[in-house]
């Protein structure tokens, strides 16, 4: 920012940068903590951190990535079980989940039609989604939702990209195999057009 | 031919290959392997779908409600006035008459509170990268394909890129996987040029005969993909047994590849991950071989 603006401009400017933002950062709360007065409060915060911090952002680089991080921050803090997640480190032996999965012939099941078995189970999956450890959460919501390249995922939660993989790794290996465990126990009806 | 081998080592990098965080030679090892490995290449769809079905699910719901934007922007108008009403105490007015200094600002806006605070909307910066990211997701399945690139009008005739001449990366992004077209693909392949209104000399007469150079060849498959500047047409030759590509890309608005693309090289001793490759200029058209047998099949459009 610069620092001729005057705090009016600097509001009107916020304010047209934070509104394209206003559906994922909504959607983001919502999923990271799953109540929507926490989520809400979350946000308010979150966005009176931001303006608060405006003078220091660098018009031309992502105001999105800079937004999350700031919510992020705010929900990390809100729930100190979630920060202390995050700064946990990544234990190695869950890594072959998604090797076991390969092996399961439930998951290639889920494999054959995921679209529908998703149809079917949609809050089942949310469900799925929001028991995944806090971090976990986190970096999946923002690759797979929202679309966030892994160095911008690592910049965002500011915490190394390795971590970021592995965090993504094992949340879509949890994922993978709640729907293999579902197939497993419940079927799973493909339907033939 | 793929081996058990190369699918388990292909297996361990599809997720990373589907998010597009391969660098440019892993990416291409990847989309050859998929190309050759039925298998493979349906497990990678199979994951992707599984991928998009999760995400829309939790994509979908509601949009902020209005009550809460409101209420987060009176926040935001409330502090604005706060801040107001502290400079003016100090004998500092603010200058709220300034013109707007940029001229992407359109100049209306939502009143906010029930104070006479307005907000201005800015238009949105681009998102940064995003261009690429969007692009790379079009088909919602991206694939990416390294080529060779020395977009120079003048070139004529560009060479091979082995000899690391070249800026070599080019992204094609298109559907996976290339399927056999239904019928002759020459008559596709003809098709395709007449409608991207490209002359039908870009598939020429020595391309369909059954050599090239003393090398088999054989067209298989033809299929309009996206490439980051713009349509291009995917040729898939069989070269002595080994599938081949001629990718067929116009030049794209302003002339030149997208930045995003360039970067990568040729490695100095002409390696690029066992692949050998060759581009031609066809008029306004890249003509791109990529093989990892032989580009010999180049020679049908250069002569």
């Amino acid at each position: 920012m610069t620092d001729e603006m005057t705090i009016s401009e600097r509001h009107a400017e916020f304010v047209g940068l934070l509104e394209p933002e206003r559906a994922a950062l909504w959607r983001y709360a919502q999923r990271m903590c799953w109540d929507k007065a926490v989520a809400e409060d979350c946000l308010q915060e979150a966005t009176m951190i931001a303006f608060r911090k405006f003078d220091v952002f660098t018009l031309g680089t992502s105001f999105r990535a800079w937004m999350f991080r700031i919510l992020s921050n705010t929900i990390l803090n809100a729930n100190n079980q979630l920060r202390r997640n995050l700064k946990r480190q990544v234990l190695s032996e869950d890594m072959d989940l998604v090797a076991a999965l390969e092996r399961e012939e439930a998951y290639d099941q889920v494999l054959q039609d995921p679209e529908t078995l998703l149809s079917q189970v949609s809050d089942e999956v949310r469900g799925a989604v929001k028991s995944l450890p806090a971090t976990e959460r986190m970096v999946f919501l923002l690759r797979a939702v929202e679309g966030f390249a892994y160095k911008e995922i690592a910049a965002a939660l500011e915490i190394p990209i390795g971590t970021v993989m592995s965090h993504l790794f094992r949340a879509r290996a949890r994922l993978r195999e709640f729907l293999a465990d579902y197939v497993a126990t419940e079927g799973f009806q493909r339907v033939t057009p | 031919m793929s081996n058990s081998k190369n699918c388990q080592s292909v297996r361990a990098k599809l997720m990373l290959y589907l998010d597009s965080e391969l660098d440019a030679t892993a990416t291409l090892s990847v989309n050859q392997h998929l190309v050759r490995c039925p298998d493979c290449r349906d497990r990678f769809e199979a994951e992707q779908l599984l991928e998009s079905a999760i995400a829309g699910g939790l994509r979908s719901g509601e949009d902020m409600p209005d009550q809460v934007w409101s209420r987060l922007t009176d926040g935001l108008a409330a502090e604005v006035e706060q801040a107001l009403e502290n400079e003016a105490g100090r004998g500092a007015p603010e200058s709220d008459e300034a013109q707007p200094r940029s001229a992407t600002k359109t100049t209306t806006s939502t009143t906010t509170t029930s104070t006479t605070t307005t907000t201005t909307r800015v238009s949105p910066s681009p998102s940064r990268g995003g261009s690429f990211r969007v692009a790379a997701w079009l088909a919602a399945a991206a694939m990416l394909v390294v080529s060779v690139m020395l977009w120079n009008q003048d070139a004529g005739v560009l060479g091979e890129a082995r000899n690391g001449d070249f800026v070599n990366q080019l992204a094609v992004l298109h559907r996976a996987p290339l399927v056999p077209t239904d019928g002759d693909p020459a008559l596709a392949a003809r098709a395709l040029l007449s409608d991207m209104s490209l002359p039908a000399s870009l598939l020429p007469a020595a391309a369909l005969e059954s050599t090239v150079g003393g090398h088999a060849v054989t067209l298989r498959s033809a299929e309009r993909v996206q490439v980051a500047s713009g349509a291009a047409l995917d040729l898939r030759f069989d070269c002595c047994g080994v599938p081949t590509s001629v990718f067929l890309i116009p030049r794209g608005e302003g002339g030149n590849l997208p930045v995003e693309l360039q970067g990568s090289h040729v490695d100095e001793d002409g390696s690029f991950d066992g692949l050998r490759t060759r581009t031609l200029l066809s008029g306004d058209v890249m003509v791109s071989v990529i093989s990892e047998h032989s580009v010999v099949l180049g020679d049908a459009w250069s002569s």
